[in-house]
């Protein structure tokens, strides 16, 4: 059986050790343990921790991941001195390890907020000497805080089995004192005094539209939104922290320049023209280096296709893309410092926040429920037409056009998905989604085989082993029966999307 | 993971004092742990500054369930809970013998423990009857406490053969040597033979120390105020033996 545990916040105005002294009146107190201890707060750039409700804390050389509002431990583990884990992978295998990286995946633990705490244990005793209590107070500055952080002073009470009663005495005795029930974790208030917001970063759209927005109050509300994402991924892109800031970038460059193709007539053509090239500038820009981030995540299981005596000859592989890597990281970065770049977000962010101009196109006025129902109405329309038509012999080409068009069908629908039901929503994309998916995987496969073949052309004939050949030989026999596998399951998929209950609902909401 | 009792006819082995240190031990090894005290004078809870309870006699010990987990106590020790006696256990068997299944009482009182603990420790009344008869039934290993003379050896060589002719599993018996004292020939003529060999006498040899009979006085497990005593690594011996022994899940 647990025990219980009553956690308390003492006013910061006065001294911890004096209430504490006051409360627990006659009874002896022991103190056993007395340390000064800094605490690290860590989570991914998108909140993938604190959105399920965990904490990751590194204590001194300890790790701890517990879960809120309960603090229950999670799973802990010490590390050797200096070693300073950034990915999950870093850490040795465990439970730690495991759970993390379910979570996290391939992003960064980032340090976000440390605070140092003096921790003073006593243990409470009665007449016989036994221990009924064991009460911990802590004395928590917050370092490196934005704001003037006070010092969080908390008693922790912690009862010893059948000895329940003193627990609540003494509680109710600091209650008495000043005390309140602490109500937030430490984690909140670090968050806090260091100026963050937990969660307040998501790659996920939540772009809040109302009905009553014409039709170009509402994209340039969606272009403002995707144009933050782009702009508070660029330093994390700079200094190479994980693959996906550029990702999350380049998501926010795709939807930008699918609203503008796509939402038609509700924005200055003249004037958007310029904007549409710079995106295009920006994401070839960066194709190159995103292929790359994903053939070098790709290293571990590429591996795990081929037998063990052939996994060593892949290494000069992905040697050659972590070469290339360098390079093209390089010249990005250097881009984003550049003048075209820096000129091109300014003059974006001028666009945006100025008033409309007269004469407006033709859509701008337009209630922005109307364009949602008359845009996403069509590129379904397309959709259903395009991913009808394919059946085996059909050539991959086609699946490649539908895949496009999904994309732009799921963007809008996200774009404008606060206007609707979240119900009916939700289906749709989940459907879109797997469907997006099945493509999606086949068109990788492709590319992957592609890349595996230019490379493999490139090999000297002389002076390269035969097992090299066999490697990457074998690696793109095995991608291509998957792309098999992953192509038959297209008509399966893609029933479930055209399926009479989405129909119904695309029916009910867009025509 | 296993019930382990602590017991003899005779009174005054090292029962008590093997169980605390024993149980004390498991627990400082990490094992979430019990030490069940059924011997009316409640030594083992006095050990740990704990009161003998007032409000589990006998009779409603036996009936099981939440009014003994009510009664059990955390010990000063992390991972170490423990159920104190009441003067009423000393009328256990009287009690037991009223009721169905009369040896099987303790076992079925255990078996919610048997999930949320590792080790259950049982320091055992001396004597021989129905209690005795319940702690066989109930327990993986019993540990028999023997101070090397023949009057002791006899006693445990009785025990055994009791058991045996109540068709009992004997096999889970292990004696070992308890308050040795080297100087004593007897002892050492004793321990020179290492025991009956059918009975499978452990190694571990529990010396005669006034480090033990200081428990008293310091109401905590001996390593806790001697570590390093020849008593104290006697018994971490004794737990590292007992490890060896007890059944793997």
């Amino acid at each position: 059986m647990k025990s219980k545990v009553s956690a308390l916040r003492l006013p910061a105005s006065v001294d911890p050790l004096s209430v504490w002294g006051n409360a627990v009146g006659s009874h002896t107190c022991v103190p056993t343990d007395d340390t000064v201890q800094n605490q690290t707060f860590l989570d991914t750039f998108d909140w993938r921790l604190f959105n399920r409700n965990l904490v990751l804390m590194k204590e001194q050389e300890r790790y701890l991941l517990y879960s809120l509002p309960d603090r229950e431990t999670v799973a802990s583990l010490g590390m050797p001195r200096g070693a300073e884990p950034v990915f999950s992978t870093d850490f040795p295998e465990g439970p730690l390890k495991k759970v993390l990286h379910a979570h996290v995946s391939v992003r960064a633990l980032l340090p976000l907020a440390r605070a140092t705490t003096r921790r003073q244990t006593l243990r409470v005793r009665n007449r016989n000497e036994k221990t009924v209590l064991i009460a911990t107070i802590e004395q928590a500055r917050l370092t490196d805080a934005v704001r003037d952080g006070q010092p969080i002073n908390t008693v922790v009470l912690r009862s010893i089995r059948g000895y329940e009663k003193h627990l609540r005495r003494l509680n109710r005795s600091l209650l008495d004192a000043g005390a309140q029930p602490q109500t937030e974790d430490l984690f909140h208030a670090a968050m806090r005094a260091s100026g963050r917001e937990p969660g307040g970063y998501t790659s996920k759209l939540n772009i809040v539209l109302e009905p009553n927005l014409t039709g170009a109050e509402a994209v340039k509300r969606i272009l403002e939104h995707l144009f933050r994402t782009i702009r508070c991924n660029e330093a994390g892109i700079k200094d190479d922290v994980d693959t996906e800031f550029l990702h999350d970038f380049r998501v926010g460059i795709r939807r930008t320049r699918s609203a503008l193709s796509q939402i038609k007539s509700v924005l200055p053509d003249g004037r958007v023209a310029r904007f549409r090239k710079d995106f295009s500038y920006l994401g070839k820009l960066t194709n190159r280096l995103r292929d790359l981030d994903v053939a070098l995540l790709k290293r571990d299981a590429y591996r795990s296709l081929l037998p063990g005596y052939l996994r060593p000859r892949l290494d000069p592989l992905f040697e050659s893309l972590r070469a290339e890597r360098t390079g093209e990281h390089r010249r990005l970065a250097a881009a984003l410092d550049g003048g075209r770049y820096l000129k091109f977000a300014a003059d974006w962010e001028a666009f945006l926040k100025c008033p409309p101009e007269f004469p407006s196109p033709s859509n701008a006025e337009a209630p922005a429920v109307g364009l949602a129902r008359r845009f996403i109405g069509k590129r379904y329309g397309r959709v259903i037409e395009l991913g009808t038509a394919i059946d085996a012999p059909t050539p991959d080409a086609e699946l490649h056009r539908l895949r496009i068009e999904c994309k732009k069908l799921r963007y809008l629908l996200e774009f404008f998905s606060s206007l609707y039901p979240t119900q009916e929503v939700r289906l749709i994309v989940e459907r879109l989604k797997s469907l997006q998916d099945n493509l999606g995987d086949f068109n990788d496969l492709s590319v992957q085989q592609a890349d595996l073949k230019s490379y493999l052309k490139a090999l000297p004939a002389e002076g390269t082993h035969p097992e090299t050949f066999a490697a990457v030989g074998g690696l793109i026999g095995c991608l291509y029966r998957e792309q098999q596998t992953v192509r038959a399951a297209y008509s399966k998929t893609f029933m479930r999307f055209n399926q009479a209950e989405v129909a119904a609902t695309f029916r009910r909401l867009f025509a | 993971m296993a019930t382990v009792a602590l017991y003899n006819i005779k009174g005054g082995v090292g029962k008590t004092a093997a169980a605390v240190n024993l149980a004390y031990l498991a627990a400082r090894d990490g094992a979430q742990t019990i030490l069940f005290d059924l011997d009316p004078q409640g030594s083992a809870a006095f050990y740990f500054r704990i009161k003998p309870s007032r409000k589990l006699p006998g009779r409603k010990f036996l009936r099981g369930g939440r009014r003994v987990e009510k009664r059990i106590r955390g010990t000063d020790y992390e991972n170490l809970d423990l159920l104190p006696s009441n003067l009423s256990f000393r009328n256990l068997d009287t009690t037991l013998s009223k009721l169905k299944a009369s040896s099987k009482r303790l076992h079925r009182i255990l078996k919610p423990y048997r999930k949320t603990y590792d080790f259950i420790f049982l320091d055992c009344p001396p004597g021989i009857g129905l209690v005795s008869e319940n702690m066989l039934f109930a327990s993986d290993v019993v540990l028999v406490p023997c101070i090397p003379t023949t009057l002791s050896m006899r006693t445990c060589d009785q025990l055994v053969r009791f058991f045996d002719s109540r068709g009992r599993d004997v096999s889970r018996i292990y004696p070992f040597f308890a308050m040795v004292e080297k100087r004593k020939r007897m002892h050492s003529e004793i321990l020179a033979t290492g025991g009956d060999p059918e009975q499978r006498f452990l190694k571990t040899r529990i010396p005669y120390a006034s480090e033990v009979e200081k428990m008293g006085i310091h109401r905590e497990p001996v390593p806790c105020f001697a570590p390093g005593s020849p008593a104290a690594d006697a018994y971490q011996d004794l737990w590292d033996e007992l490890k060896g022994i007890v059944p793997r899940r």
